[in-house]
């Protein structure tokens, strides 16, 4: 099924996302959307599932004008998406969710729920094996509701796939293998659309690459293998007015006492010692020990599966099950030592009461370090003293250099731009200990690589930074590099 | 999301409004009675002071449910907690009736808030040890403290005149006179848009009523942001039992001079209502308890005067939580669509 977008423009109050922008997609091959964060990605696959209007412009299929009120519409048309922060219902099960998603196929015929269940558990033991069906999806991490997402967009049985940053929250292997089961699909005459910041995916596993710029496609590659890394990035560089900024000092307003003058603040050591924890239908942690030195960047590696998020959950104090382990926070003036078993490490404590003004950038960023359903000024305002300031809000977006007014939502933000607003948000507090979790997740590759080298400021200025991270984050910036693998930790040394 | 909440409040009343007039006019076949439930309860002094008298205790029940629900929790044990509130009272009342008529008040609203507060507290270690649903438990432990304070009224309690099932009238003293005779309107009730006004300040000028919106919105979140969660917990819901304690409160020595069995009847529900149809905002509990509070005292007037068979009030509320409802779920369902 071919589809295209004919002169499609979306504006919004304050900013234009789509101008005029014109792109097609042939059916039975893998596109790749590349485009820096804000350049307009989402949108487009929000246009294309029905999810969002535009003002003008038309969505052909087959060469014909068509017009969707609503994803059903989309649906019925052959048109689904799995979006990049799918919203699935906390409190009910993956299997419960997946019915709910399903009422309809993209001949537009009303499914069963036996087949449903049939076609569920088809896709499941191909794409997702591991994933429990019965399991609340409280209790499931973020591929898992990936996959949860994808296995009921699957069911649709769609003549367009549009996949929005599918491989944000995999790992490698994950990765390779979902890239591999998109193949077959294409193979059948399934067209299929990927969105991505990751130029080696687009490079490796697409068969054509369009990059958005601005809201207009700026440069069309028929074939992949003709798009490389280096053009990508340096037509990024050249349309990037303003990127994360990549200096602490830019962050901290040069205020004496915080993080522009070393000479005069606190230096912190955070160590970890011995954790264990065995939370139900999540990877464990056994024994895991680690030291976060301040004025240097410490590295964990690892997968998901190998128990990064837990690891995540328990030094961010989100941790709900028992934990074994001691955790000693170590300041110039002050020692302070408590056991992980008596849950006082919460984000009250490493926020409020060490002194450290820890900032805490979870690899959540929809639903832990913000949700859909905030004003952009409680966003940025939530810690702030006081009431919601519009000036402060005012101040922190012009730092993140994101288009975007204080009363708008969270939902109106690109992943990309809400991790910019995160990063401005918490590195205000001109904090003494930084825990980053995937922080490279949804950046482009500039981007990316600003944040790498913006942490590395902040390290050198004597803070404590922690990295968790399960992508390539840049080595050569760190100091000690663990590795976490089946639960148990390695390494220490750059 | 602030229209929403707006949209929600006026069709809510609209359908209410219409529902009763289309059923008095289908049921009396005249207009006379939808006239007089339109206009009637504003020609008499005695209804129009049981209007503002009725829409104070709204008030501070309602803000008792709205602190509660800006945090995205329920509290339904209204009633027992009002009915506790009103007991204690004339129970304090009455045990302290050598006191100066200021210490024993003071005393009174102490215990009035007290007791409820310590109710509701039940719900607050049931749901951090239990992880139980406060909706539910508010309901149960209120269901479980009607019974108990009817058979204390009905017993040891019980004050001595006629077949009332009632405490015993609280002395001259320390009643709050009333001031639109001959309607029930009391001192007391004038001071409840105050402390409306007030809690619309801590709710959106404060920095901990930020707290509370953000805890509504995103649990998690909270937790993330480093919020005092387990202060917030209690704090509201002691708050909410508390406020509802002062209904009970200016119920018993502003309006009936006594605790009698069954006085809270409706209004844990009535002062729900306004909350919801409010927005749990508290300064828009004020219009929002004034209207309830006009179509109940006329939906009552009219099924005197005109000896309606049916509860009409309780119909009126049956509409207006059935809109709140399906707005709310369609409200719901719209954030998710975009999300």
């Amino acid at each position: 099924m071919d589809i295209a977008l004919a002169h499609v423009s979306k504006r919004y109050l304050h900013k234009t996302v789509l101008d005029d922008l014109s792109v097609s997609f042939r059916g039975g091959m893998i596109h790749a959307l590349l485009g820096e964060n804000g350049a307009g990605k989402s949108t487009t696959a929000a246009i294309l599932s029905g999810a969002l209007q535009y003002d003008s412009g038309e969505i052909l299929i087959g060469g014909n004008a068509v017009h969707f009120e609503n994803q059903r519409d989309a649906v019925k048309a052959g048109i689904v998406c799995v979006r990049q922060r799918p919203l699935l219902a906390d409190s009910i099960s993956v299997m419960e969710n997946i019915l709910l998603g399903t009422e309809y196929s993209s001949a537009g015929r009303k499914l069963t729920r036996r087949n449903v269940l049939h076609e569920a558990e088809k896709y499941r033991q191909k794409w997702a094996p591991q994933l429990d069906f019965r399991a609340r999806v409280v209790h499931i991490g973020g591929d898992e509701r990936f996959y949860a997402s994808l296995i009921a967009a699957l069911i649709c049985g769609p003549g367009v796939l549009i996949l929005d940053e599918p491989s944000a929250l995999l790992d490698w292997e994950q990765r390779r293998a979902l890239y591999a089961n998109i193949r077959e699909l294409a193979e059948g005459g399934m067209n299929i659309i990927v969105i991505t910041h990751i130029m080696q995916e687009a490079e490796l596993y697409t068969d054509t690459v369009t990059v958005l710029r601005k809201g207009k496609a700026a440069e069309q590659y028929e074939h992949s293998r003709a798009f490389t890394a280096e053009m990508c990035a340096e037509a990024c560089i050249s349309s990037s007015a303003g990127a994360v900024r990549t200096s602490a000092g830019e962050y901290a307003d040069g205020e004496c006492g915080k993080t522009g003058c070393a000479s005069c603040r606190e230096k912190c050591t955070v160590t970890f010692t011995d954790i264990t924890v065995r939370p139900k239908k999540r990877p464990a942690l056994f024994g895991v020990s680690f030291r976060a030195e301040c004025g240097a960047l410490t590295l964990i590696k690892g997968l998901r599966e190998s128990g990064l998020g837990t690891l995540e959950n328990v030094v961010t104090g989100m941790e709900s099950a028992r934990t074994e382990g001691l955790a000693a926070i170590e300041t110039s003036s002050s020692r302070c030592e408590l056991t992980l078993k008596s849950k006082k490490l919460t984000p009250h404590f490493l926020r409020y009461k060490t002194g450290l003004h820890t900032a805490i950038i979870p690899s959540d960023r929809t639903f832990r370090a913000s949700h859909p359903n905030l004003s952009i000024g409680q966003l940025l305002c939530a810690m702030h003293d006081g009431m919601v300031n519009r000036d402060y809000t005012d101040r922190l977006i012009r730092k993140a250099d994101v288009a975007i007014q204080g009363d708008e939502k969270a939902s109106d933000l690109s992943g990309g731009m809400l991790q910019r607003l995160i990063l401005a948000r918490e590195l205000d507090t001109a904090p003494l200990y930084i825990i980053a979790c995937e922080p490279l997740q949804g950046l482009d590759a500039q981007s990316a690589c600003s944040t790498a080298k913006l942490l590395a400021s902040f390290a050198s200025k004597g803070c404590a930074v922690l990295v968790l991270s399960s992508s390539d984050f840049p080595e050569e910036l760190c100091g000690s590099v663990y590795t976490l693998e089946g639960g148990k930790i390695t390494g220490g040394n750059a | 999301m602030k229209h929403t909440i707006r949209a929600t409040g006026a069709v809510s009343v609209t359908a209410g409004l219409l529902f009763t007039v289309i059923l008095l006019v289908a049921s009396s076949r005249t207009f006379a009675a939808a006239g007089d439930f339109l206009a009637g309860s504003f020609t008499s002094l005695y209804y129009f002071g049981a209007i503002l008298n009725t829409a104070s205790l709204f008030m501070a029940a309602g803000l008792g449910d709205a602190v509660l629900l800006t945090t995205g929790e329920f509290n339904l044990g209204g009633e027992g907690q009002i009915y506790a509130g009103g007991f204690i009272t004339a129970v304090v009342l009455s045990a302290t009736s050598t006191f100066p008529p200021v210490v024993s008040l003071i005393c009174a609203l102490a215990a009035a808030m007290a007791v409820p507060a310590c109710m509701t507290l039940v719900s607050g270690l049931l749901r951090q040890f239990k992880n139980a649903n406060i909706l539910l438990t508010t309901f149960l432990v209120s269901a479980a403290v009607i019974p108990f304070i009817d058979s204390l009224i009905a017993g040891p309690f019980r004050g001595s005149y006629g077949n009332l099932l009632a405490t015993s009238f609280i002395r001259e003293a320390v009643r709050f006179p009333h001031i639109l005779a001959p309607s029930p309107l009391s001192a007391a009730a004038c001071t409840l848009p105050l402390l409306c006004t007030a809690g619309w300040y801590f709710i959106y000028r404060t920095k901990q009523g930020k707290q509370l919106q953000i805890t509504g919105i995103s649990n998690e979140f909270a937790e993330y942001c480093g919020y005092p969660r387990t202060k917030i917990l209690y704090g509201t819901l002691a708050a909410s039992g508390a406020l509802h304690g002062i209904t009970g409160f200016i119920a018993v020595t502003g309006t009936y001079y006594t605790c009698h069995s069954g006085f809270y009847t409706g209004m844990g529900w009535d002062a729900l209502s306004c909350a919801l149809i409010a927005g749990s905002n508290p300064a828009a509990l004020i219009p929002s308890s004034l209207i309830l509070s006009w179509i109940f005292t006329s939906a009552d007037r009219v099924a005197l005067n005109y000896n309606s068979g049916f509860d009409i009030s309780s119909l009126i509320q049956g509409i207006m939580l059935s809109c709140i409802a399906i707005q709310y779920a369609g409200g719901e369902k719209h954030d998710r669509h975009h999300s």
